[in-house]
């Protein structure tokens, strides 16, 4: 196992953990990491990975819009929106 | 332990047979039960309970029932729904802070077709953390008591569902099962726990944690009662794009007509692996179990499934890899818990998850990013698909060499201690594995009581090739004919908060 980025692996994944979680939570990695690494001793040689235990493929739908449930209904869940948009901090300058 | 006696814990027969005689009316059923959620919620195994909703349905049901409308054989019986489940109106938290004020503006479709089917949502289940635990400690509304023993876990992600239909709070109620959360929590509280074929229930309105495990299933007190509500919730969905075309009219002539015994002796396999360096005390559980299976002129033989030791590093990165997908969604934009005064998106996006998600879930994050990201990939994620299909062809080369079902422990031993395993994850993780090599191949499996270990429920798992629940279930109520495990009740809680 190489080292774990702490500072990259958080930042990845929109977490801010204090110098004390960071230590534990990287003790922790480190085991789970090590438990996980013993499917190193496994030949997997040329097997097809498998993504979806019936091998199906995801179906998709015809592409036409529906509107089972509003706009409304949904903005109604947001912790912030206004006018039809959803309300987050300031992202462009405004000069 | 007792032998259950009561309407409480009577089966799903006998309560249709009372509500279709007029003994009771479903509100009078559902008034029951609720008083007993109330009186038990020291368990702490609902998050929220549905009084009025749960009422104003009974009375509806009753007027139904009245003027010939109670068509369906579940029509009146009260329910209780895992908090993972969408419930249009009444808040779905999934047992987290992000979701605590969470209403959700549909149903989820096991919840649309338990409510067509005119059952009574007496109220939402605890469980683990979006599911993610093992014994029902990660739940950000607190931990569930094990009936059998209030010092105890229940198992989880299911705990809440598992520790209400144990302590006769409702008679069935519905899971999740991504790696054992149905299977386990059904193991250490005494009740039978059915995970089915993955595609079989709909994932539709279920909020996802690894969507090419998670599957919806049933607890209830016997295999008969988990045919009925299982009949109910299977069936092709459009909404989910993984729900399988497959028909289920072998689950819905169980339903109606109860389940029958096995027509023909089976031959039925145990897996060497599973039982090497297994509880004593378990192993000669189980042995009584076979003993009375080929008593019944089933036949047992031993078999190989040598990818097993690689089954629980293969789930916790399969799982932890689409757990950090599918959690990204929580960013404090759309719903869920938003952080107060954020400086810029970044800050709202970090602050909002770092404050809704606890440490289980950031842990499980955490490693399914490190396996994801770039130079770990192959080594980790692409390994793991790799290894899930050879387990799965271990099970399929036993299934395709004349054996029927698996028989199995379902846990490495009883309900353990609260706080017992929390400071330590990858022992914690060890809880699972027995019950993620079914996930990971998409099998059905279930977990049958099957007597004691040191006072405590213990199941046996029995597993079976994919969409042959029927086939498992006919065994586990030829076991249940015979035994009388599944009727064991908690005994009631003792002054000291102890029911031991």
């Amino acid at each position: 196992m190489s080292e774990i980025n702490m500072e990259k692996l958080t930042r990845l994944a929109h977490l801010q953990l204090s110098d004390a979680e960071q230590t534990a939570a990287r003790a922790d990695l480190e085991a789970i990491i090590g438990m996980i690494d013993t499917f190193n001793a496994a030949e997997v040689g040329d097997t097809a990975p498998m993504s979806h235990p019936l091998d199906l493929h995801a179906r998709l739908r015809a592409d036409i819009a529906t509107a089972d449930i509003t706009r409304e209904t949904y903005q109604a869940l947001a912790p912030s929106a206004e006018n039809g948009l959803y309300l987050v901090p300031q992202v462009i300058d405004s000069e | 332990m007792t032998k259950s006696t009561s309407p409480q814990h009577a089966s799903l027969a006998d309560l249709v047979k009372g509500l279709g005689s007029g003994q009771f009316s479903s509100r009078e059923l559902t008034d029951e039960y609720l008083a007993s959620a109330t009186d038990a919620s020291h368990l702490n195994s609902f998050i929220t309970l549905c009084p009025d909703e749960a009422r104003a349905a009974a009375d509806k049901a009753d007027a139904e029932r009245k003027r010939g409308a109670a068509t369906h054989l579940l029509h009146g019986l009260p329910l209780a729904h895992k908090d993972i489940f969408c419930t249009a109106g009444v808040r779905t938290s999934c047992g987290s802070k992000m979701l605590e004020n969470f209403i959700a503006p549909y149903d989820a479709a096991v919840v649309e077709r338990l409510n067509a089917a005119g059952t009574i949502m007496l109220g939402k289940c605890n469980m683990d953390e979006f599911a993610m635990g093992s014994s029902n400690e990660n739940s950000h509304f607190g931990p569930v008591l094990n009936p059998w023993d209030n010092t105890r876990v229940p198992g989880g992600s299911s705990g809440g569902s598992a520790a209400a239909v144990a302590a006769g709070l409702t008679p069935v109620a519905t899971g999740t099962d991504t790696g054992g959360s149905i299977r386990q929590p059904a193991s250490f509280c005494g009740v039978t726990g059915i995970k089915p074929t993955y595609g079989r229930v709909s994932r539709y309105g279920m909020i996802a944690f690894a969507s090419s495990l998670d599957q919806g299933g049933v607890f209830a007190r016997s295999a008969d009662d988990a045919a009925k509500v299982l009949a109910t919730m299977a069936g092709f969905d459009e909404r989910d794009s993984t729900c399988a075309q497959q028909n289920t009219d072998a689950l819905q002539q169980a339903a109606q007509q109860g389940l029958a015994v096995p027509k023909n002796s089976l031959t039925i396999g145990l897996p060497k692996e599973y039982f090497q360096d297994l509880n004593p005390a378990l192993t000669q559980r189980l042995d009584e179990a076979r003993s009375l299976l080929e008593a019944q002129g089933h036949t047992v033989v031993d078999v190989e499934l040598p990818n097993t030791k690689f089954a629980n590093p293969t789930y916790y990165v399969v799982a932890g890899a689409e757990a950090s997908t599918n959690l990204s969604r929580y960013d404090g934009v759309r719903f869920g818990h938003r952080c107060d005064n954020p400086k810029d998106l970044q800050d709202l996006y970090t602050r909002s998850r770092t404050e809704g998600f606890g440490a289980e879930v950031k842990r499980r994050i955490l490693t399914g990013t490190y396996a994801l990201s770039v130079g770990y990939y192959d080594a980790y994620f692409l390994k793991a698909q790799k290894l899930r299909r050879l387990i799965q062809q271990d099970f399929l080369t036993a299934f395709d060499g004349g054996v029927d079902l698996l028989l199995a422990p379902v846990t490495p031993g009883p309900a353990f201690q609260l706080g017992n395993l929390t400071s330590d994850p990858v022992e914690m993780y060890q809880q699972d594995i027995f019950t993620v090599p079914a996930s990971l191949a998409g099998l059905p499996a279930a977990s049958i009581p099957c007597g004691f270990v040191d006072g405590l429920p213990i199941g046996m798992q029995l597993i079976a090739p994919h969409f042959e629940e029927v086939r498992l279930l006919e065994l586990a109520h030829q076991y249940q004919t015979l035994t009388d495990w599944h009727q064991q009740q908690p005994p009631a809680r003792t002054a000291g908060g102890n029911s031991q």
